[in-house]
């Protein structure tokens, strides 16, 4: 069994003044009248249980309502955000029960003539009776690519990437396995040829793929296909559009990710330029935006992290800069030391952080203190698959429990075997 | 006698003596002591899964090594040492009506008499005791037996009769400690739980025996037909001289006593009386008073009587006087009135045998012949049925047995599956060194081994192994 959290998150979102549908997970830096683009398509059974919604700022005048969105049709989440209000809105108590096929969104409903809501957090906990869960870039406003080009994209946090893989690029620190890879393209003008999308592993092609005929646009999905990850392999989508003019936009990217966990990924369309200190959201959309409390997320399930992985392009800031992983409000031992005048990766997996279902969480660049720059495409978390942690326990007092003091004997075990089985040969 | 069935063997530190016999660690000088429950778990993210329950069987130190040896054992040892004098009630997880005296062979449940094997294993879980409805699981039951009883037998061997009759039912204790019987519905099921190739797994193996080989059956159904009158004949006896006095309060205004029959029974057994030497008629074997050592007479204590099993019947004699009550004469009372009989009528017993051959197997590998006998089967088409079943195609050659998976935690997916993968799961397996290809089998058994990483106090992690003991699963 596993219980993930999967978020959209913005660290700079712009205001919204209708009714928006949003992907989860994904970006939610705006979203869209068109709940077709941003739908998650859901290819295993999941338990959809805590909602989580963070309202950057609200200076709307009328109450406004998240839900979950199940097949177009309200979930059974809500949470009612006054108006004028911000800060973070949970329903903890319902769930929806997803089927393969199914189509996952949310929904900020709005009400009032004027003023905006700002959306910077999403976010549900996504139980499965396996690890299973969705690895998802996706974002509501298309990411158009021109006709005749090759692009790499994020799997994680937004929809979009760029033309050198390598800035596109996140390290696996798992073994995982990635099926149903999906695209839902919200445009097409490419005048000619087949546009191929498929999974890129360590610079090469993966085995799943689809072809997008010019002009075609809708749901694609691989359902034959799946790529068998190792530890440490580097991933990306790739794009190539055919033509010779036109583009192809898409919203939803998304696969299932089985065996292990998934990335809490932050990305950036091309790379953000940070002047000082920024503090971003788990999964989702990098900015300069630097507002703690904006940008935090509850899990509400436990995480262990062990993996913090960070991309950046260029680096004129003149001290060093470090990015920490957060835990309220804090920063934490997990993070990667940027040192100066230096770029590319830069990844931490020596350091294990737990985090519990209370805490709220985010991303920290510590500018350093000098003056320049750093530009950054990906901060990534990878969260690891719990340990088993094994218990020996002896109900020496006889009250029904393995409660009482001394009633493990774990740390004493120097070796177990034992059996279970039937009473006869079969 | 310690059964077959699931077992727990641990070594552990010992340096201080904590887990010597006058250790006060854990408690008083007396909590060191076997037939304490003991469980492991293991906890992976948010989820907790038993691995095994069971209760202390011994604890040995080995002071020279500075470690001791905890030995544990589950349920089965449990049902191997409770005797099944009588089963008196029928199971709650499956419900049904209580015996009746109506009847002198019960009948499991239900007013056709007929009953299912999923009803008789609640019942004797229900007699064994400590098995609430949250620590059994009963699956839908396949056969239907005619009749049911059992007297004097272990539980074990009442569940062991239980399973034969299902023919292919399964009976085990889960890494809860729960009592679970899987039905042969559930046997033949085909989802396969878990999907591995050689990748998957440190190795795989079988032997292929001539032993596995069956091509004759020789079945007999032992049926009984109950008439309905007749209250003539005796179908028990017991002497007397050690049933005890009766009080006038609880817990001991009331006794119930066991008693063989000389022969099956049908009808409500006769209200058991004093034998006043001469046989047969209701007047002449009226209750009669009792009296105690004193010699003073009382009113007779009220005396009820039904059948309980094939081989007994139940008597309570409840003490309805003011004092305390003799059933009969102390020792040394002459014969005749030391002795209690139960009338009754006997039953028609007839016993179908069924055999079945396959030549050309016998040709190939000599006469192979199982033989199975099913008391709680009324038809002889039962008997052609289990038949059939044992020299099917399936055994007429020899086959792959013991058929052995080893499994170890080298990842996320197999960890996973080793803790939650159960008896009676399916696993296809797919082996090309031994040309296996998707070929299903059933988890049969399975042993585990486990040592932590490290002998701290901070240790948490453990390296975890399985094997997989598997079964043709059709």
């Amino acid at each position: 069994m596993g219980s993930f959290v999967i978020a959209a998150g913005a660290a700079s979102p712009s205001g919204i003044t209708a009714t928006r549908y949003f992907p989860c997970p994904g970006h939610s830096h705006l979203g869209t009248a068109t709940e077709a683009d941003v739908q998650t398509l859901i290819r295993d059974t999941y338990t959809l249980g805590a909602f989580f919604v963070r309202v950057y700022s609200n200076g709307r005048n009328g109450d406004s309502t998240g839900r979950s969105r199940v097949n177009t049709a309200n979930g059974a989440h809500s949470v009612s955000i006054p108006a004028s209000t911000s800060g973070a809105f949970e329903d903890t108590a319902n769930t929806n029960s997803l089927v393969t096929t199914d189509l996952l969104a949310a929904v900020i409903e709005i009400t009032g003539s004027s003023g905006s809501v700002l959306i910077s957090g999403i976010a549900f906990v996504l139980t499965a009776s396996t690890n299973s869960t969705i690895l998802a870039g996706s974002g509501a406003t298309a990411n158009n690519v021109s006709a005749g080009q090759t692009s790499d994209f994020y799997i994680a946090g937004v929809n979009s990437g760029s033309t050198t893989e390598a800035n596109s690029q996140v390290t696996i620190r798992n073994t995982l396995t990635l099926a149903f890879m999906r695209i839902y393209v919200s445009t097409n003008t490419i005048n000619t040829g087949t546009t191929t999308y498929k999974s890129r592993i360590d610079g090469a092609d993966g085995s799943q793929s689809l072809s997008i005929g010019f002009g075609a646009t809708g749901s694609f999905e691989d359902t034959t296909n799946s790529d068998v990850i190792a530890n440490g392999s580097k991933l990306t989508y790739r794009i190539v559009t055919s033509g010779a003019s036109g583009a192809l936009g898409y919203n939803a990217t998304h696969m299932r990710c089985v065996g292990s966990a998934p990335l809490m990924a932050a990305s950036q369309e091309t790379t953000e330029v940070f002047l000082g200190d920024a503090y971003q959201p788990i999964h989702g959309n990098i900015d300069d935006g630097n507002f703690d409390t904006n940008t935090r997320i509850t899990l509400r399930t436990a995480v262990r992290v062990n993996q913090l992985f960070v991309r950046v392009t260029a680096h004129g800031v003149t001290a060093g800069v470090t990015v920490y992983a957060r835990q309220n409000g804090a920063s934490t031992a997990l993070s990667v030391v940027i040192a100066q005048s230096t770029t590319g990766t830069f990844e931490t997996t020596s350091t294990t952080l737990d985090y519990v279902a209370a805490d709220s969480v985010n991303y920290f660049i510590d500018h350093g203190g000098g003056g320049g720059s750093i530009s950054i495409s990906i901060i990534a978390a990878g969260v690891a698959v719990q340990p088993v942690v094994y218990g020996i326990l002896v109900d020496w007092n006889g009250d029904g429990d393995f409660a009482d003091d001394n009633e493990s004997i774990t740390t004493r075990v120097l070796s177990a075997r034992w059996r279970r089985g039937r009473d006869a040969e079969s | 006698m310690v059964t077959p069935g699931g077992y727990l063997d641990i070594e552990v530190v010992d340096d201080t003596g904590i887990f010597s016999y006058d250790s006060t660690f854990f408690g008083t000088s007396t909590t060191v002591r076997p037939g304490k429950t003991i469980a492991i778990i293991f906890q992976h993210e948010t989820s907790t899964f038993y691995m095994f329950r069971g209760i202390i069987e011994s604890i040995t130190p080995h002071p020279a090594s500075r470690t001791a040896t905890i030995y544990a054992v589950d349920a089965f040892e449990r049902f191997n040492r409770t005797t099944i004098i009588g089963l008196t009630s029928t199971g709650s997880a499956t419900g049904g009506s209580n015996p009746t005296q109506s009847h002198l062979i019960v009948p499991t449940i239900g007013s056709t008499g007929s009953g299912s094997t999923g009803n008789p294993i609640a019942v004797i879980l229900d007699t064994v005791g400590g098995f609430t409805s949250t620590q059994r699981s009963i699956s839908e039951p396949g056969a239907t037996l005619g009749w049911w009883a059992e007297y004097n037998v272990t539980a074990l061997d009442a569940l062991h009769t239980m399973e034969e009759h299902e023919l292919r039912g399964r009976i085990f204790i889960d890494g809860q400690g729960r009592c679970v019987f899987h039905s042969s519905t559930h046997r033949n099921g085909t989802t396969s739980a878990y999907v591995v190739t050689s990748a998957d797994f440190q190795d795989f193996g079988y032997n292929v025996s001539i032993n596995s080989v069956v091509n004759s059956a020789r079945v007999t159904v032992h049926s009984r037909n109950i008439p309905l009158s007749g209250t003539t004949e005796i179908l028990g006896s017991m002497l007397v001289d050690t049933i005890p006095q009766l009080s006038t309060a609880a817990p001991t205004n009331a006794i119930t006593l066991i008693i063989p029959f000389t022969q099956l029974g049908s009808n409500a057994p006769q209200v058991p009386r004093h034998r006043d030497g001469s046989s047969g008629t209701t007047g002449e074997w009226a209750t009669r008073s009792t009296r105690d050592l004193t010699g003073t007479t009382y009113d007779p204590a009220t005396i009820t009587a039904f059948a309980l099993a094939a081989a007994a019947m139940q008597v309570t004699i409840t003490n309805t006087a003011t004092s305390a009550v003799f059933i009969t004469y102390p020792p040394g009372s002459a014969d005749t009135k030391t002795t209690l009989y139960v009338y009754g009528n006997a039953p028609a017993y007839a016993a179908l045998t069924t055999t079945t051959d396959d030549t050309a197997s016998q040709a190939s590998f000599g006469i192979r012949r199982a033989t199975k006998d099913f008391n709680f089967f009324t038809t002889s088409s039962d008997g052609e049925r289990v038949a059939a079943e044992l020299v099917s195609s399936t055994f007429l050659n020899p086959r792959p047995t013991g058929a052995k998976l080893y499994i170890a935690a080298t990842d996320t997916e197999t960890r996973r599956q080793i803790l939650t993968r159960e008896l009676g799961d399916k696993i296809t397996v797919t082996s090309p060194e031994l040309n296996v290809t998707s070929k299903v089998y059933e988890i049969v058994g399975i042993e585990y081994s486990l040592t932590p990483e490290d002998g701290s106090d901070t240790v948490t992690y453990g390296f975890l192994q399985a094997t997989w003991n598997l079964d043709t699963a059709s």
